[in-house]
């Protein structure tokens, strides 16, 4: 049977077994590459296709960021449980395909990286993330309902959680801390670029056009994604409720 | 106002003493005269030690190795290679940062790591965004002006010059500043992005005046270093060598003029004399073991080995330096000393009859002792002594003639024993200069040549 070129389905289908989750509003639908739960404002923009294009470490670094997924070593498995939902929750990663990213948060605390410094009250970000583990666990977020467990995260990210795990910890740091690895994780994954259009690596190539709206022609480099989705974000999220 | 001729923009004008820009290859990032670099053995003394290899230590490095210093510069960090060590990529780049982790404490403290510190060759230079401005002469008198904190003790009149040096060296690109001190910059300014020009925009609609920042990035061809292309990680570490650090910038000179640079070494410690609260010298560990490094000015010859146990000595005796000089010069390039000192020319060049011969001590100079300087990275110390009742020093003019410099040494102490003599000092390598120096011995000769001198004078100080 013939496609209906009216109806989304004859495009590459790549959300994973929950397809029947509806994109938010009228966020397109990612037709190349993909980003975190397929769609975005730049749907026909991959930067990986970009690769050849950039210098042999970069891409090596950069590739194996996405094929090899570092294994968990660092995280009990009820941690990881419990941290997965939590990081689902903040980075709104409510469909697959997702980001991993507390593969990496594990990867870089296993290989006891850090990122130079430690508030006086705070321990090592080792232990800060056990006790934010402990702390979701004993407010049992991991069954939560989705609201309460957003209203949980603002409480988390005002430092208005209080009790048990909580009073060891100065708890706006402590999601500081987290923010700080989940964030890091989240947008050194090329998915997150073909979300956000950035230009990734640009190693030896460089830019020769800047995106002056001033200028009338050659504002955008060819290879730069393409826009779907004019809407100013704060306009936007203002619009929807969402601030 | 003096312009100085540099900075006449298209002018090809480069640093006068800093030859860096053409020391770097057009191909490749990394630098192409690490095999020339200076290697001191452990025990050497040096001259000064510079605790990282960063903006202020490097810089100050080569400058000073141009007035002959010689210098290690200890580094924690590795040497780095921008084609194969950096990134263009955020997380990628973390090994640029310092990241041993530092406590921070207060209402809101300055987060560290990749905001503010560096590590490895190059320092923060290697990942700062390139912006170099200058201070405005207001800047040195915020108590005065405006109440607050305290004025400098110098102006900006005592920095303009050393301002105008480092934005021809880096060098800096941006547009003419018309405030404070106006000014103008080698190169001119970069394009702006489009964030940039809408904001710019906004500013005029305002009636706000804005110009291009100056950034320490070529727009235009600098030495073999290129023309910026924009790539946009400039706080990764700059694989173009297009964005100033002292790795392209100050580093390729410095190991021109002698400069060793230990990577990968953590300096741990000072070393103090308790009796005279000297420093003596840098403890510091390495990848393997810990190690340390003497510190002693080159110049003050005056110290006693059998005092100074970190110095490491060999002596030789006997030796027939204008029959068979080979002999020394392949200890020497086995050993790699920092420092040669011929001192009793009659016990060590047997084959010498008078000293005071000019065409013997020709043939010394020939055979035995310019070879020594040429061959090994060692500096050659040549102590010839003449006859008190002579006019002056015979047989010198041959040394006159191939050494760096001549100085003339008194023991003054006990007249009848009274020397006069010359210490010749052969630069380890034809461009290094060293710095003038005269001396005075405080004390005999002691019977195994070594002589007690004070330095007396610098003629020409390297600051």
């Amino acid at each position: 049977m013939a496609h209906d070129f009216t109806e989304p389905h004859h495009l590459p289908n790549r959300r994973g077994p929950e397809q029947s989750h509806a994109d938010p509003y009228e966020l397109p639908r990612q037709r190349r590459g993909i980003t975190p739960q397929m769609h975005g404002r730049y749907p026909d923009y991959d930067i990986l296709e970009q690769a050849g294009h950039w210098d042999e470490v970069t891409r090596k670094v950069v590739l194996d960021r996405v094929d090899n997924v570092p294994e968990i070593r660092f995280f009990s498995t009820e941690e990881v449980e419990t941290l997965t939902v939590f990081a689902d929750v903040v980075l709104a990663q409510d469909a697959e395909p997702r980001i991993p990213v507390l593969a990496y948060v594990d990867e870089k605390l296993f290989e006891g990286k850090r990122d130079g410094y430690r508030y006086f009250d705070m321990p090592d970000d080792d232990e800060t993330w056990r006790r934010i583990a402990r702390g979701l666990d004993e407010a049992d977020f991991v069954h939560l309902s989705v609201e309460d467990q957003v209203a949980y995260c603002h409480r988390f990210a005002n430092g208005k959680l209080f009790g048990g795990v909580w009073d060891t910890l100065n708890v706006s740091r402590a999601w500081s801390v987290a923010m700080r690895y989940l964030l890091q994780a989240f947008y050194s994954h090329p998915w997150s670029w073909n979300e956000i259009g950035f230009g990734g690596p640009a190693y030896p190539r460089g830019y020769s056009r800047f995106g002056s709206p001033h200028l009338q022609s050659a504002e955008r480099e060819t290879w730069e994604g393409k826009q779907a989705y004019e809407a100013d974000p704060v306009e936007d999220t203002q619009k929807r409720g969402l601030e | 106002m003096r312009i100085p001729e540099s900075f006449v923009k298209g002018s090809v004008v480069m640093p006068k003493d800093n030859d860096s820009p053409y020391l770097l290859d057009m191909h490749e990032r990394g630098l192409q005269n690490l095999d020339r670099m200076a290697k001191y053995p452990l025990s050497a003394p040096v001259d000064l030690v510079v605790v990282g290899a960063g903006a202020g230590g490097v810089t100050l490095a080569q400058r000073l190795a141009r007035a002959g210093w010689r210098i290690v510069i200890l580094e924690k960090g590795p040497f780095w290679d921008p084609d194969r060590d950096w990134v263009s990529d955020e997380k990628g780049s973390a090994g640029l940062y310092w990241n041993d982790i530092r406590i921070i404490s207060g209402d809101d403290p300055i987060e560290m790591g990749k905001n503010n510190s560096g590590v490895g060759v190059g320092g923060s230079m290697t990942h700062f965004a390139g912006y170099t401005p200058r201070f405005h002469p207001s800047d040195f008198e915020v108590k005065t002006r405006d109440g607050v904190a305290v004025d400098w003790p110098i102006s900006y009149w005592d920095l303009k010059e050393s301002f105008e040096r480092i934005e021809l060296e880096l060098p800096v690109a941006g547009q003419d500043w018309p405030w404070g001190d106006p000014h103008s910059y080698p190169h001119g300014p970069h394009p702006i992005a489009g964030a940039a020009s809408v904001a710019w925009q906004g500013a005029r609609n305002c009636g706000i005046e804005m110009r291009v920042g100056p950034v320490s990035i070529t727009n235009g061809v600098f030495g073999n270093r290129p023309h910026c292309i924009y790539r946009g990680f400039c706080l990764q570490g700059c694989k173009v060598n297009a964005k100033a650090s002292p790795l392209i910038t100050h580093l390729p000179d410095a190991i021109e003029y002698g400069v060793e640079v230990r990577a990968n070494c953590m300096a741990t410690r000072v070393e103090i004399d308790e009796a005279t609260g000297r420093c003596t010298g840098v403890t510091y560990v390495d990848e393997e073991n810990s190690a340390q490094l003497a510190l002693q000015r080159f110049h003050a010859l005056g110290y006693d080995p059998k005092k100074h146990a970190a110095l490491e000595y060999i002596w030789y005796a006997g030796v027939d330096l204008l029959n068979e000089p080979e002999k020394l010069l392949e200890d020497a390039q086995e050993l790699e000393p920092a420092l040669v000192i011929v001192d009793s020319l009659s016990r060590v060049a047997l084959g010498i009859k008078s000293e005071n011969d000019n065409a013997e001590m020709s043939r010394l100079m020939k055979l035995g002792v310019i070879p020594i300087a040429r061959e090994t990275n060692a500096g050659v110390v040549l102590v010839h002594h003449t006859s008190a009742t002579g006019t002056g020093p015979r047989g010198a003019t041959a040394i006159r003639n191939s050494a760096d410099q001549v100085i003339s040494i008194i023991a003054a102490e006990d007249k009848t024993k009274a020397k006069t003599g010359t210490l010749n000092i052969f630069p380890s390598k034809p461009r290094r200069k060293t710095a003038h120096i005269a001396a005075r011995i405080t004390g005999d000769i002691e019977a195994d040549g070594w002589a007690r001198v004070e330095r007396t004078d610098i003629e020409e100080d390297p600051f």
